[in-house]
């Protein structure tokens, strides 16, 4: 994957993002979540079903429906090309309407259910244009929709083909063609690959990969694959319990995870290169979101809990001792401008003044021989090496 | 072409069960019917010879077996040998259909296309709309759509066409008594619409409010279909996301239903002509009921059931034209 | 007149979602249109019961002839001064008894066809789908026109027969495809693999599944049935001595009474059809919206602290008051 620029502007920014479902007893998908994103990178958000990672992507491309709703927070967009920034929030009407998809597009988990069943691909493509790009005629609307099926891998000739003609994989190209065409900034692709066998997901996740180096949008890949957010992901997030626990960069994550429930998912899957070892899962269960929880709510399942676990919440920090951990933290003043932070983590074992001499064994950064680790992370340790 | 294929050759197996349950029926009537038929024609008039024998083939009475029966039934029905009339003896049963069809044909079908889209129309809008104040014609809808067609007209008549406010006329399919004749004139074509008017106002009356509750049922289960949601964050305009993406998915199922509600339909519109007296195929069936005329109640039975089969068949081929999917299923 | 019946119908064949849990029941019992529709049919059925002990004589004569409503007569008298409101009441039962009966019978016919047709599968089940869609298709009340004339009787029986076996077709077609996608699901296949004879899989795990869906049938058949009868009571089919409200409609129109203007005989009963129908089409209106959680209008308020301008949605406020 290529570097991130470790400086580079922000293009997306959410803060305090809450969601909540309303019912008798509301349930609270997403609590308090703020995330970043930069320009040109990838952003993955890892969790289990039900974290809160989907509605959280709906919420940042403004698709909220009832019962949900959105009950806090701002999300700014910067555009490039020093427009100045745009409070998506409070976006209405006409202004709404030009944003969506234009800045912001999104790839859906099931193409299939996405795609208009009863209209032609190329309606389908026309539509969009019609909708955004007035200027374009009815010829070059075509043509650009043909160019767009091109570029994802399917023949043009496909264009007039409806949904139930194609594929599993061919209409999930369409979905991303569809992302692509008026040449939004931010995709967001919500489990993309999670219907499709293995071997159509790594053309995919290629040609994804192709695209971006080429057309150079950020992307927020939500899934709950770690092993895949490992690998194409240039940042990462792990949401728990409707909460974002910690935040890293992908390449590093891996190796020395802080919070023990990033810990624990990366000791649940097996890798095929190194040696053997026992898998272990993480016992018990997600927490009902219907309740609040004063302490953190991983803490029933933790094995690195102590006392102030089960009382204090735990705020997003960075962990002392990381590298590229030593930004500002975020912890609600207003910043000056787009601050950079690579590292944090929402753990009472990194809190300094809970742990003077630093974490215990297992979160302090230390390679645990439990751990799967990539071939970067592998030939980092040993200054190039095995592949 | 498979799916035209697979429909033609449904209503041709229903067409046929249609006319073999016409061939049996008459077996249930009691006694010797043709005995009976000729005996109360001849009251009327002299009976031609050989009426006898058409009728017989016709009931399913003739000789032989049964599938010599059968065969001189439908022999009889190919010549269009329909017998005659006892109502209006000596009229031949296929003239007495025919001065009625058109009648019926024009005003039903008619006043059905619009109830149609009347009712897919305010359905969608409804739907689209969920919760505002459009939903809360519901239940009066359902009101509608419970009240008996026949009732429903003579509250029009009441209404519109006798002592509290005359307006309409009060029957008959043109102005009976003055002198124009019926043909292509305009003075008739403007009497016929006018008589039509209550008749067609009564048939959808009745029957939008069926059409009206499935679409707005159907747009609002739509409304959370994937891909709207999807066309909502593409930043379509509204008005296609309801019509193009919405509406055309959720009309789907109105459409497969047609068969039923087109049932519904004619079935009220029979007894409703015979309140407004509208000379349709409604108003004859009636009549033969009423006077045992079973030549002329088989005949109209055969003919509005086939009526209603092409119908049918029309509405199918159109739906396998909308929905792209239908056209490769089983 | 086909209510939303009609769409459910092919929604069901299409794969919408099943039905939801029953302890919803509650909740759907805070609708006010189901509480509308079960108080109407309740009413009427009460009268049915109870109403002809209380009303009076229908077939009384008097001398007061085409009267308006008095005190005397709360919905005046007839051509041969009877009292309307006494043969509305005693009608109410008759018309009900077809109804319910001709509705129970077509559901049940259309329990075991349509079940039976969407279990066994194959040949049986092509047949059986064959003949549904022929008796959907052929218009029914000239069908039943027809038999009826023909077969010369007066009798509840052969009418209540009659009616049920033209209209037992749309149900079928419906709990057949609601048991095909039954029929693959585990908890059948686990039945099917340890041996649960077939009869037993159908009326232990099957039916009780489908069972809000026979209810909303049953209810259906019950309009069509009521509507039916007095379409045929009123074009003169059926027993001229029973009172029924297509019979007093009868009546009445034979009467004249439509030119005379008593509008206090005409109205009336075709009144009642249409109350009762609503009645009935109200609680499967309302059933539909507990089936369909997509149905439902949602109506908790908004959280406090939850920005409109936040709201994706395509409405920006959805209604929250009684509907």
């Amino acid at each position: 994957m290529s570097a991130p620029d470790p400086g580079g502007d922000l293009v997306l920014r959410a803060e305090h993002i809450s969601v909540e479902y309303a019912g008798r007893r509301p349930t609270r998908a997403v609590r308090d979540v703020t995330i970043e994103l930069r320009r040109g990178e990838v952003l993955g958000i890892a969790g289990e079903s039900g974290c809160g990672k989907s509605t959280l992507a709906y919420a940042l491309a403004r698709m909220l429906r009832p019962p949900a709703y959105l009950t806090g927070g701002s999300i700014t967009f910067f555009p490039g090309g020093g427009a100045p920034p745009v409070d998506v929030l409070g976006l209405q009407g006409e202004e709404l309407r030009q944003f969506r998809w234009n800045k912001i597009a999104m790839v859906f988990q099931s193409a299939m259910n996405a795609l208009n069943p009863v209209t032609s691909l190329a309606r389908q493509f026309t539509d969009l244009f019609a909708a955004h790009r007035p200027d374009l005629d009815g010829a070059a609307r075509q043509r650009r929709a043909r160019d767009l099926l091109d570029m994802v891998g399917i023949d043009p000739a496909r264009i007039g083909s409806f949904p139930h003609e194609l594929s599993g994989g061919m209409r999930q190209r369409v979905m991303i063609a569809m992302a692509l065409a008026l040449q939004p900034e931010i995709i967001i692709m919500d489990e993309p690959t999670t219907a499709l066998d293995v071997v159509v997901q790594r053309e995919i996740l290629d040609e994804i990969e192709r695209l971006r180096e080429e057309l150079g949008f950020s992307v927020i890949f939500i899934t709950h694959d770690l092993s895949l957010l490992l690998e194409i992901s240039d940042r990462l997030a792990v949401m728990y319990a409707a909460e974002v626990i910690e935040q890293a960069p992908a390449e590093l994550v891996a190796a020395m995870p802080a919070h023990p429930y990033t810990l624990g998912l990366l000791r649940s899957f097996p890798d095929m290169r190194s040696a053997r070892r026992a898998l272990r899962g993480i016992p018990g269960t997600p927490p009902d979101l219907r309740s609040d929880f004063p302490g953190c709510p991983f803490e029933p399942r933790c094995e690195f809990r102590f006392e102030p676990c089960r009382t204090a919440h735990p705020a997003l920090r960075p962990p002392p001792g990381r590298p590229a951990a030593d930004g500002p933290a975020t912890d609600g003043t207003a910043a000056a401008g787009p601050q950079v932070s690579d590292w944090r983590v929402a753990c009472h074992q990194h809190d300094p003044r809970y742990r003077p001499g630093g974490p215990p064994a297992g979160l302090n950064g230390l390679p645990a021989a439990d751990v799967v680790r990539t071939e970067t992370q592998v030939g980092a340790e040993s200054g190039g090496g095995d592949a | 072409m498979r799916y035209v294929a697979r429909k033609l050759g449904f209503y041709l197996v229903a067409a046929w069960v249609a006319l073999t349950i016409n061939f049996l029926l008459p077996q249930l009537i009691p006694g010797n019917p043709v005995e009976a038929l000729i005996g109360r024609m001849s009251q009327s008039g002299t009976v031609p010879p050989g009426e006898a024998k058409v009728l017989t083939a016709l009931l399913g009475l003739g000789t032989g077996n049964i599938a010599q029966k059968y065969w001189q039934y439908l022999d009889g029905l190919a010549h269009l040998r329909l017998g005659l009339s006892i109502a209006n003896f000596p009229t031949p049963v296929a003239v007495e259909i025919s001065e009625s069809i058109y009648w019926t044909l024009i005003l039903v079908g008619t006043a059905t296309v619009l109830s149609f889209v009347l009712g897919i129309a305010l359905g969608a809008l409804a739907g689209w709309k969920r919760g505002s104040r459009l939903d809360s014609i519901i239940p009066a809808t359902t009101l509608l759509t419970a009240m008996p067609y026949f009732w429903l007209a003579l509250i029009m008549l009441y209404v519109f066409a006798s002592n509290v406010w005359h307006v309409l006329p009060q029957g008959q399919g043109y102005d009976t008594n003055s002198d124009m004749t019926p043909g292509w004139n305009l003075a008739f074509l403007a009497s016929a619409v006018q008589h039509a008017i209550l008749p067609a106002l009564t048939i959808v009356l009745s029957s939008v409010g069926g059409w009206l509750l499935g679409m707005r049922n159907m747009m609002v289960s739509t409304l959370s279909d994937d891909y709207v949601v999807a066309a909502e964050a593409k930043g379509l305009p509204q008005r296609r996301i309801m019509i193009g993406y919405a509406a055309r998915n959720a009309v789907l199922p109105s459409v497969s239903g047609f068969a039923i509600s087109l049932g519904f339909v004619v079935s009220g519109a029979i007894a409703m002509e015979y309140v407004f007296s509208y000379p349709g195929l409604g108003e004859k069936l009636v009549l033969a009921v009423n006077n045992n005329d079973y030549p002329l109640m088989q005949g109209i039975f055969l003919v509005i059931t086939f009526a209603v089969l092409g119908a049918n068949l029309l509405v199918d081929l159109m739906h396998g034209f909308i929905d792209p999917r239908t056209r490769l299923s089983r | 007149m086909t209510a939303t019946n009609v769409v459910a119908t092919v929604a069901a064949e299409t794969g919408a979602p099943s039905a939801g849990r029953l302890s919803g029941l509650r909740a759907a019992f805070r609708s006010p249109r189901l509480l509308a529709g079960t108080t109407i049919v309740g009413f009427f059925v009460l009268l049915g019961i109870v109403g002809p002990f209380l009303a009076g004589n229908p077939n009384a004569l008097s001398h007061t002839e085409l009267a308006g409503p008095s005190l005397r007569h709360w919905l005046g008298t007839t051509q041969i001064g009877q009292d309307v409101f006494a043969q509305l009441v005693v009608s109410t039962r008759a018309s009900l008894a077809i109804g319910f009966g001709a509705g129970l019978l077509a559901t049940l016919i259309s329990i075991v066809v349509g079940i039976s047709g969407g279990y066994a599968g194959g040949l049986l089940d092509e047949a059986l789908s064959l003949v549904s869609n022929v008796v959907l298709v052929i218009p029914t009340l000239p069908l039943i026109i027809v038999i009826i004339a023909d077969l010369r009787s007066n009798g509840l029986g052969p009418l209540i027969v009659v009616i049920a076996l033209t209209s037992w077709a749309a149900s079928a077609r419906v709990l057949r495809a609601q048991t095909l996608s039954v029929r693959n699901r585990e908890y059948i296949l686990a039945a099917r693999a340890a041996g649960e004879r077939a009869w037993r899989i159908v009326f232990v795990e099957i039916l009780p599944n489908e069972l809000p869906i026979i209810v909303s049938n049953f209810i259906f058949a019950v309009i069509f049935a009521i509507l039916t009868q007095a379409a045929l009571a009123f074009i003169g089919l059926g027993d001229p001595t029973l009172l029924t409200w297509g019979n007093m409609l009868n009546i009445a129109y034979n009467d004249e009474a439509l030119s005379i203007g008593a509008w206090w005989w005409f109205i009336p009963p075709g009144l009642c059809i249409a109350l009762l129908g609503m009645g009935l089409a109200l609680i499967n209106f309302s059933l539909d919206e507990l089936l369909n959680p997509r149905l439902r209008v949602y109506r908790q308020r908004r959280p406090a602290g939850a920005r409109a301008s936040a709201q994706g949605s395509l409405r920006e406020s959805v209604r929250e008051s009684a509907r």
